[in-house]
């Protein structure tokens, strides 16, 4: 899948779980960009994006995922 | 297998919060365990499932994310009704999922000295379970029929009312309970004198936690001005930061180890 495609979808998610629906973001966006983008949302966005993807993210990568393009690199990997 | 492994397999958001919390400590760590036998108990009297404690837990942070928006809005906590259930089950979980309560726990674990205890607002038992007291007084104005019950077995001195002085004690605990109360002098003087003279109190303070049965929500200076007029000498401050609330708020609690003057 495009990346721009990847990210558009990735912002459209995030603006659902960070109910802020002016979000933008690239891939150097992370949790300090984004005021909302906490540890309990963190969770809540990795919940939304396993559905939307239909795959399960580990714990390992959960914690190595640091800003959006890790989020789109690690998608990619996943559904390739 | 901990009961709350159980309650991650029917909810993908506590099975992550979970699994991160065993990549930093261990399935067998203490406190998850201690908690998690809580949980289970917690479950069993009221008979529910980890299906049923699941939907309660999350119905409890959908409403507390709504009072965060609520006081960002408005810079006044939310005051509204409290379901018991699910704000006893999000007590438990959340000390094992977040690491700030988790603090909070880690230093409870740490008190040693368990001589002559009084442990005023209890709840569910979270800081029971941690501090397991083999003797000790309780006072808590809305204790749980769960907690009278699971922990009077344990020959606890469990009272449905509110702390005044009867006793004094070498201990006394009041952990996320001082932002609930509306009458702190009252309280804080009744704590003052029913300590002996190398007695200890144990305390936290929660800033800027927009919880909706939290009654005040002082600074830090006026909170200490208020312990140091009483008569209270503050021996120890540990900070502890919050991580799961947005974070222009810098939502805080202080565990504060005092003595009398």
């Amino acid at each position: 899948m495009d990346k721009s495609i990847l990210l558009e979808r990735l912002q459209n998610i995030m603006r659902n779980v960070f109910n802020d629906k002016e979000l933008k973001i690239s891939e150097s966006s992370s949790a300090k960009d984004v005021e909302e983008w906490d540890s309990l949302t963190n969770i809540e966005l990795i919940v939304a994006i396993e559905k939307e993807f239909d795959f399960r993210f580990t714990s390992l990568e959960v914690i190595s995922l640091k800003n959006v393009g890790d989020l789109i690199s690690k998608i990619e990997e996943k559904i390739s | 297998m901990n009961f709350i492994d159980e309650v991650a397999e029917k909810n993908r958001f506590v099975d992550i919060a979970l699994s991160l919390m065993y990549e930093k400590y261990s399935e067998d760590d203490l406190i998850i365990r201690k908690l998690s036998d809580l949980l289970f108990e917690y479950s069993r009297f009221y008979s529910l499932s980890p299906d049923n404690i699941s939907e309660k837990y999350m119905f409890f942070l959908k409403e507390y994310k709504n009072d965060v928006k609520y006081f960002i809005e408005n810079d006044v906590y939310y005051k509204g009704p409290i379901d018991r259930q699910q704000y006893d089950i999000a007590l438990i979980i959340s000390a094992i999922l977040t690491e700030h309560r988790r603090k909070i726990m880690k230093e409870l674990l740490s008190i040693n000295n368990k001589e002559k205890m009084c442990i005023i607002g209890v709840g569910p038992g979270v800081e029971l379970s941690i501090i397991s007291p083999d003797k000790a007084d309780i006072y808590d104005t809305a204790l749980p029929d769960f907690t009278r019950q699971y922990f009077s077995k344990k020959g606890l001195s469990l009272n449905k009312k509110e702390f005044v002085k009867e006793k004094i004690y070498s201990n006394i605990f009041a952990i996320e309970l001082l932002e609930h109360i509306s009458d702190l002098d009252r309280l804080l003087k009744d704590i003052r004198d029913s300590l002996n003279e190398e007695g200890f109190f144990y305390t936290t303070y929660a800033f800027n936690v927009p919880q909706r049965d939290h009654l005040t929500n002082l600074n830090e200076k006026k909170i200490e001005e208020i312990f140091s007029d009483i008569g209270f000498e503050i021996h120890k401050r540990i900070y502890i930061e919050h991580e799961t609330l947005v974070k222009e708020l810098k939502p805080y609690n202080i565990f504060y180890h005092m003595k009398v003057r």
